[in-house]
């Protein structure tokens, strides 16, 4: 499969599965505000965030496996630094929620802080090594 | 490691595209080997020797050896 190909496949999962990971983010978020819902019906609405992250991580891994070898070598870089920055945020954060009575910070957003450094970091790499976005 | 793919490429007037297409791999990709950024797996480079029908010691070296 040509590297084209795969980005296309690629970008065509991932930006309807963030749409509605995002949407339904928010849907969940009016619903506590608007809604008197049982605590169960939340558990079951989380369940299309959840299913719409899943797709992000297929999308990517299919990605990964489908360019070559050269272009998945930057990616499989980019995805150490974003769980990189995930530690280092959670362990850093946790220390200072422990020690220094830092406010609480939601793990919620480990997920978009993954995909923040993972896409900042292929950005840099594929400059600096010459792959292609 | 050192390697001979560029002047492989040009001897038979092949654009990086061209060998790409040959290789099943992205241009970025022979770019990269090219330029010595990256050196490829030995299923590559095996593909390699065997479009430019050569040894793989003929197209890659140690940057050690002579």
């Amino acid at each position: 499969m040509t590297v084209e190909r795969a980005t296309r496949r690629y970008f065509a999962l991932l930006v309807p599965a963030m749409i509605v990971f995002i949407g339904s983010t928010l849907g969940v978020a009016w619903a506590d505000d608007t809604l008197a819902l049982p605590v169960a019906a939340f558990y079951a609405l989380t369940i299309v965030p959840i299913a719409a992250l899943l797709s992000t991580y297929w999308a990517l891994w299919r990605f990964i496996t489908e360019i070559d070898e050269f272009l998945r070598l930057i990616q499989i870089k980019s995805i150490i630094i974003g769980l990189i920055a995930v530690m280092v945020v959670i362990t850093g954060w946790g220390l200072m929620e422990i020690y220094a009575d830092a406010p609480a910070l939601g793990i919620f957003w480990l997920n978009p802080l993954f995909w923040v450094a993972y896409a900042v970091a292929a950005l840099i790499i594929t400059k600096r090594d010459g792959g292609v976005w | 490691m050192r390697n001979r793919i560029k002047q492989l490429r040009k001897d038979r007037q092949w654009s990086q595209a061209v060998l790409a297409q040959k290789l099943e791999v992205s241009r970025q990709t022979v770019n990269a080997i090219e330029g010595g950024r990256y050196d490829p797996s030995l299923p590559l480079a095996f593909k390699m020797a065997r479009l430019f029908g050569r040894r793989i010691e003929e197209i890659f070296g140690d940057c050690n050896s002579p």
